[in-house]
């Protein structure tokens, strides 16, 4: 308890605001794809690029950060194309929850003028022209803001 | 502050802590009131920021919501200070709508804009902010393409309205410090 308390005490001491705003560069781990995902569901980040505040790295390379997907539209009828929106959502540094804002929206191809190669259906109405799938790749960058001043330790 | 200080500092405290736990001395002054026993109710602060993970419960749409409707939402995740749960999974939250534009007869797509008000728990209120603007798919061309080939199937299609499935993930946020009574007591 007195480790803890002393723990608590140095932590308070030497420790360094991450500003809200602050940008933070994010690489998604696996690919997401807008058959398999569902609306809400979370996805693993990884930041790319140390965040510094003056010359303190406050969130190293390497970071996990955890994502969402925001919205998400099937692939429609008439050759429309499935939209797969992503948000940051936050990642965990020294103990610290930092909470992140931002949107990147994958939209699959239309389908209209090359309805040849795209799937084709044999639906309740007759044939159904769909459009394709949007898939974000393994690797895919996403940029999050930091939503609200956070005080972190320093490094 | 030199660390010895600092050692001192939380030694004392300790000790402190000690002698309060003891019971051997009652505050002679107070002996009388019995409410100076039972101990001070731990208060934890909810900090402002907090996200809050929220689930909505039945559809809310531009064709047959409002402004100033609400709805209702259910916390999908324990809310955690300190590895204490202060908003359990299944408290309720509730969210406004803001602005409807309907769906147009030509394939204009509906929009919905709602925000988050508050959630429920032990017996306060929370507010929580939190937007989404949610925009029906389906545009023009495509609803013209639709009553072309299809007919009067086509027709019947119009632009999508925009909705908020039942089912829907949203985040909310704290907007200021609350502090909470734990739930353990």
């Amino acid at each position: 308890m007195i480790l803890a308390a002393l723990a608590l005490v140095l932590v308070q001491q030497e420790q360094t605001v991450l500003p809200a705003g602050t940008s933070v560069r994010l690489a998604t781990l696996a690919p997401i794809d807008s058959r398999s995902v569902k609306q809400g569901q979370r996805f693993a980040l990884r930041v790319t690029e140390h965040v510094t505040v003056g010359s303190r790295v406050v969130i190293p390379r390497g970071t996990d950060a955890v994502g969402e997907v925001e919205a998400l539209s099937g692939k429609g009828m008439f050759g429309k194309a499935a939209r797969l929106t992503l948000a940051p959502l936050f990642l965990d540094v020294g103990g610290q929850r930092v909470n992140l804002v931002g949107t990147s929206v994958e939209k699959g191809h239309d389908a209209t003028a090359g309805a040849a190669v795209t799937t084709v259906v044999v639906g309740a109405f007759g044939l159904i022209i769909t459009g394709k799938s949007a898939t974000v790749p393994t690797g895919s960058i996403l940029f999050g803001r930091v939503r609200t001043d956070v005080a972190l330790p320093q490094r | 502050m030199s660390i010895n200080a600092l050692l001192a500092a939380v030694i004392a405290a300790a000790s402190v802590q000690q002698q309060a736990a003891e019971p051997l001395a009652p505050p002679p002054a107070a002996a009388t009131v019995p409410e100076v026993l039972a101990p001070p109710a731990p208060k934890l602060v909810l900090p402002k920021g907090t996200m809050v993970r929220l689930m909505v419960l039945k559809e809310v749409n531009s064709r047959d919501n409002r402004p100033g409707d609400r709805f209702v939402l259910r916390v999908d995740e324990d809310v955690r200070v300190g590895g204490v749960t202060v908003v359990p999974i299944g408290t309720k939250a509730w969210g406004e709508v803001v602005g409807v534009e309907r769906t147009g007869g030509v394939g204009k797509s509906g929009k919905l804009n709602a925000r988050l008000l508050y959630l429920e728990a032990a017996g306060q209120r929370i507010d929580l902010e939190g937007e989404r603007q949610s925009a029906g798919s389906g545009g023009t061309g495509q609803a013209v393409a639709g009553v072309v080939a299809f007919g009067l199937f086509g027709l019947l299609m119009k632009g999508n309205n925009a909705t908020l499935k039942a089912g829907e993930i949203l985040n909310g946020y704290t907007l200021a410090d609350t502090p909470m009574v734990s739930p353990h007591q």
